[in-house]
């Protein structure tokens, strides 16, 4: 994902009377997370069902009483699994975010004030980065570290800081002009202080709104190996291999992978909704 | 299921066609009545061949290039088959060798000296004389070719054409399975000194006596071949043309066959089956094959040189329940690992039933009563091996031997078994030939066989002298006797737990007849026709 | 700085990127284990015939002498033969660029066709019930999987009503139109909710513009208003958001070229990182990487077009 997302995501310019909008999104998508959250970490240990265990003579059934979802090609209960699921693909994708975010912060900082030779090399950088393919990367990765989240937490540490540096950096380009930071350069405090306690928090916000987006993208990335059969080795349930398992049996038991494909579908709404009501109630009026 | 991944053994193709069955054909085809072949083909028997059209065959892996001698990939081998041929060929029941470019030969007294008589007639797709030459040369250049799978003829001494029609072939020691390895689409006939091309631009065109003759080849879209109008069985080919496009994802294939795109669907899923079989204008059908999977153990960790551990794994896992989670109620529950359609299979193999209860006391008796860890290397994209992957873990829970998958792709996978760098893996073998020396050889032969039994360094001095006596003798009965005794033994030593047998599956439009796959997996689209 | 200059200056930056890119490829792919010779001459070749293949394609020299010798042939234009298929490499992609651009083309104009009037007809009732159907329905095709979507308009549009045909090209222009649309679909798809939103709010500022409101005091129609001038400018961050974005996109057709099986440089890819081989994932990423930039620039030189206020360069 690119900083063209944040900005699309983020819209630019004013908008009339908002609130309503911004506070419902907020709303809704709070409210949609906290659930998923809820479901995925509690969910389990109320149903008391082992998702790896396998009944192999039970297998392809559709929801009943015992299997509210069904069964897979395992004979594995399917909303034990999706549950299960929700927690590796949600947290991968938070934590895969950290690194990016944190890194891209930074550099967007320094580029944005200190400009110059700096800013040159981290944009030149930032350019190259956006250059190269990032499927080439993460396969790559995952032959070389084998198959598992290790592969996309590296690959998405080395190419998503480039979105939260181009937006920070533009951010903070538009602040330096601002008159609280003239006003605190006048008073001669020292660069760092400067970024780190007046810049920093009021050019934070777009970058969390970025996160949001790139949360979901993150998911999806797990989801997509999954189907290239890359993603988290069996028996961790995951939506991307609960996808890729159930492509054979698209034509015959389409839910098999359409469940999980939903899932993956609504928790990025969630995100999305969360991201989009931010962005709506940050935007100044 | 790309079970072709894992697809290894000789190209022996014995290509068994008779003399009598090809007259059946012509007289059938030529009275149009229908023909009732050994092994059932598809489409109704009661039709006329008609000529013409296109057929499309869609194939899950891309032919990779056009020299057979270089081929090492099953899809590129099939496809190849119908451009250039050899002098035998494998039968329709898997067993036998049957004459093809060769239409008879005699033995010497001494067994080392072999006579071939070529068939009269045959012609290369440019219309000149196929001629003993050619067949020296081709052969020739197959023994000495470094690499593929040139070892197949390894017993080969001289190969000498003392004239038009005939082939002398001088092996080292007497070596029965001559015959299978000549079927060998390495040993493929192609024009003598390229035709007076170089090497490569012959390749870039190629010709051969098959029944088709390369149109296009564009790498990782499609290949194209024409009917070759000079080919030697009377009436065929009945196409014009046949396209094999190259389509890599299950459900597209799935469902360009059933909107018409493609003819012919291979390996279709077995999960997906029910479903084709139920969709009108579609067919289904299963073909016989030679293929045996298997959860190979590895004998240079500690403790699978434990008899014990490695019976007791074979006892935990349940071929049985495994099946209907990835076959589907298609192919069958192995015994023996030697597959139904080779010659000397032996159905009374006294081998080891799933029982837990047995299971467990085996693993008492070793040095490990309370499990261990270990893991399974399986390939990472087929789908097949992956459901054997997760299922033995499963099995093995109960006897507390915790299992981790171990995925590699395909480009890794036969570094890491060569290196022996995994404990227990899912393999499968499909032999190229009938005669059941190419696949013992290799598993139960570590020296001989040059794999190191299959890299699990199994190794029982007896099986492996019985090996070596089978491979020379000429009496079928003394060869079925030591391959039975290899066989039960085998079953006892567990160093493999045998899964199933695997049959080659395919959906195709009803359009389609004559369509056949041999238990070598190849098939000959010449007795294939189209109807409107 | 007129635009040929900025041109100029902006195609000679492609030089450094690509040298980066080219030694970032060729360190990764050489870092990951499995020998494409073995791939090639299969399991039962022994040793030390696999080592003379790798000898032959000189795989068996320091990494910097086969660095340098890639270079050396990227200068004449080789990239080497593909160890796959033994045939010359630069062909070998070239053959396959068609169907990609197709895709990527298809793909942007879906995008623009879906977004504009959807935006404007948000932004032209802000706030009220076809804004906010038009602004949250999207967001549902953030979060969906490419390859899933693929798959369910094959079953639906292809071989449910036959309107399209289920994946592959065509060997015709009109083949290819009627085969590129459900897979430009696809990837359409993940960029609207984008293009919308971005779309919008740029009409929404736009709109109350000096000479916006002048326009419409000299008694222009106001159909005239919007197309002449709201979404001239309007047009402008959404040309940025698709130029950006570029790279996903490129990268998403990896995953929709192996669905529909169109013969492009995506699907290419795949099967080449599998086999090692390393002359074709090198040269599709640096054609990968070309196109990057040159469409950044192309986007960037019609923004300029687009906004006269526009100066290109800093």
């Amino acid at each position: 994902m690119s900083a063209a997302t944040a900005i699309g995501l983020a819209g630019i310019g004013p908008a009339p009377r908002t609130h309503w909008y911004s506070r419902t999104a907020l709303i809704l998508g709070v409210s949609l997370l906290a659930a998923i959250l809820a479901a995925a970490w509690i969910g389990p240990m109320l149903m008391g069902v082992d998702p790896t265990e396998q009944h192999l003579l039970e297998t392809l059934q559709g929801p009943s009483s015992t299997h509210l979802l069904g069964t897979d090609q395992y004979g594995r209960d399917v909303l034990a699994r999706l549950l299960v699921a929700a927690r590796i693909d949600i947290a991968v994708g938070v934590l895969a975010v950290v690194t990016p975010f944190i890194v891209g912060t930074l550099l967007g900082l320094l580029a944005g004030y200190f400009g110059g030779w700096l800013d040159l090399l981290i944009s030149g950088l930032v350019n190259l980065v956006m250059a190269f393919p990032f499927y080439v990367l993460i396969i790559s990765l995952v032959f070389v570290l084998g198959a598992g989240v290790q592969g996309i937490f590296v690959a998405v540490a080395l190419i998503g800081w480039v979105s939260y540096a181009r937006i920070i950096r533009g951010e903070v380009m538009a602040a330096k002009s601002q008159e609280y930071v003239l006003a605190a350069r006048a008073a001669g405090y020292s660069s760092a202080r400067i970024i780190g306690r007046h810049i920093l928090p009021n050019v934070i916000t777009q970058a969390l709104v970025f996160a949001t987006a790139d949360i979901v993208v993150v998911i999806v990335g797990i989801v997509t190996l999954g189907y290239l059969g890359l993603g988290i080795p069996a028996p961790t349930p995951d939506w991307g291999t609960m996808i890729f398992d159930g492509q054979v049996f698209i034509t015959t038991n389409w839910q098999i992978s359409t469940i999980p494909g939903l899932a993956v579908v609504i928790t990025g709404l969630a995100l999305a909704l969360i991201g989009d009501g931010l962005a709506d109630a940050l935007r100044p009026d | 299921m790309n079970i072709q991944h894992h697809l290894k053994g000789r190209p022996a193709h014995r290509k068994s066609r008779s003399a009598v069955a090809i007259a059946v054909l012509v007289l059938t085809s030529a009275c149009g009545g229908a023909a009732s072949q050994s092994t059932s083909a598809s489409g109704s028997g009661a039709e006329q061949p008609q000529r013409g059209g296109d057929l499309r065959f869609a194939q899950p892996v891309d032919v990779k290039q056009l020299d057979p001698v270089a081929a090492v990939e099953t899809q590129t081998i099939w496809v190849l088959d119908m451009m250039y041929e050899t002098l035998t060929a494998t039968s329709r029941d898997g067993r036998k060798t049957d004459p093809w470019l060769a239409q008879s030969w005699d033995t010497s007294a001494d067994q080392l000296t072999w006579t071939f008589h070529l068939r009269t007639g045959v012609k290369f797709s440019d219309g000149s004389p196929m001629t003993a030459a050619d067949v020296k040369f081709s052969l020739d250049r197959s023994r000495n070719f470094q690499g593929g799978f040139s070892f197949i003829d390894s017993a080969i001494a001289s190969v000498d054409a003392p004239d038009t029609n005939t082939v002398v072939i001088k092996t080292k020691y007497p070596w029965k399975p001559l015959l299978a390895d000549l079927a060998l689409w390495a040993n493929a006939v192609y024009p003598k000194d390229f035709g007076g091309k170089s090497e490569a631009a012959f390749f870039k065109s190629p010709i051969g006596t098959g029944p088709f003759k390369l149109d296009h080849w564009t790498p990782g879209v499609e290949t194209k071949m024409v009917r070759n109008p000079y080919y030697w069985q009377p009436g065929k080919p009945y196409l014009d043309s046949v396209t094999w496009p190259f389509v890599p994802d299950d459900n597209t294939r799935n469902l360009q066959l059933k909107g018409g795109q493609i003819d012919i669907d291979q390996f279709a899923p077995f999960a997906t089956l029910a479903s084709l079989k139920s969709t009108p204008g579609i067919k289904v059908q299963i073909f016989d094959s030679n293929v045996v999977s298997y959860v190979l153990i590895n004998e240079r960790v500690k403790q699978y040189q434990d008899v014990h551990v490695r019976r007791a794994i074979a006892y935990a896992i349940d071929a049985e329940t495994m099946a209907k989670a990835s076959l589907y109620g298609y192919g069958s529950v192995a015994c023996s690992f030697v597959a139904p359609t080779m010659a000397y299979y032996d159905p009374n193999t006294p081998c080891l039933k799933h029982d837990l209860d047995k299971a467990k006391a085996e693993l008492a008796q070793s040095a490990y009563p309370n499990g261990f860890n270990t893991r399974i290397l399986v390939g990472g994209t087929d789908v097949y091996q992956e459901s054997v992957g997760e299922i033995v873990q499963q099995q093995l829970k109960p006897l507390n031997i915790n299992v981790t998958l171990q995925k590699v792709d395909p480009g890794q996978l036969y570094a890491t078994l060569s290196k022996y760098d995994y404990d227990l893996s899912y393999e499968a073998w499909a032999s190229d030939i009938p005669d059941p020396d190419e696949q013992i050889s290799f598993m139960c032969d570590p020296v001989g066989g040059g794999a190191g039994s299959y890299s699990t360094d199994y190794k029982n001095p007896q099986v492996v002298e019985w090996v070596h006596e089978a491979e020379k003798a000429f009496d079928e009965s003394k060869r079925a006797e030591l391959y039975s005794k290899i066989q039960a033994q085998v079953a006892q030593d567990a160093p493999w737990v045998v899964l199933h047998f695997i049959p080659w599956q395919y959906a195709f439009s009803d359009k389609v007849h004559g369509f056949f796959v041999y238990p070598t997996a190849n098939y000959h689209l010449q007795d294939v026709w189209l109807s409107k | 700085m007129d635009r040929l200059s900025y041109a100029g200056v902006r195609l000679l930056q492609l030089i450094p990127i690509l040298l980066g890119i080219s030694i970032l490829v060729f360190l990764l792919i050489h870092l990951i284990p499995g020998d494409p010779a073995r791939v090639l001459l299969g399991p039962r070749a022994p040793e030390a015939v696999v080592r003379a293949q790798d000898a032959k394609w000189g795989l068996d020299q320091p990494l910097l002498v086969q660095f340098a010798r890639f270079l050396g042939g990227l200068l004449r234009g080789d990239l080497g033969n593909s160890l796959t298929y033994g045939i010359p490499a630069v062909p070998l992609i070239g053959s396959r660029i068609e169907a990609t651009v197709w895709l990527l083309v298809s793909a942007a104009v879906l995008t623009l066709v879906i977004s504009i009037p959807l935006a404007t007809l948000a932004a032209t009732h802000p706030n009220r019930l076809p804004d906010h159907i038009i602004r949250i329905v999207p967001l549902v095709g953030l979060g969906m999987p490419a390859f899933w979507l693929g798959i369910m308009l094959l079953l639906v549009f292809a071989l449910g009503t036959g309107w399209f045909p289920v994946g592959g090209f065509g060997d015709t222009p009109l083949d290819h139109l009627r085969s590129i649309i459900l897979p430009g679909l696809t990837v359409a798809f993940g960029i609207v909710p984008i293009t919308i939103r971005s779309l919008r709010a740029a009409i929404l500022e736009v709109v109350d513009a000096d000479y916006v409101v002048t326009a419409r005091a000299k008694g222009l129609p106001e159909s005239r208003v919007l197309t002449a001038h709201v979404l001239r400018n309007a047009i402008i961050p959404t040309v940025t958001v698709l130029g950006l974005n570029v790279g996903w996109l490129v990268g998403n057709t990896l995953v929709v070229e192996k669905v529909f099986a169109l013969p492009g440089v995506g699907g290419l890819m795949i099967d080449s990182i599998l086999s090692r081989d390393f002359p074709v994932v090198q040269g599709i990423t640096l054609v990968f990487a070309v196109l990057v930039v040159l469409v950044s620039l192309t986007t960037d030189v019609v923004r300029s077009l687009l906004d006269p206020r526009m100066r290109l360069g800093r």
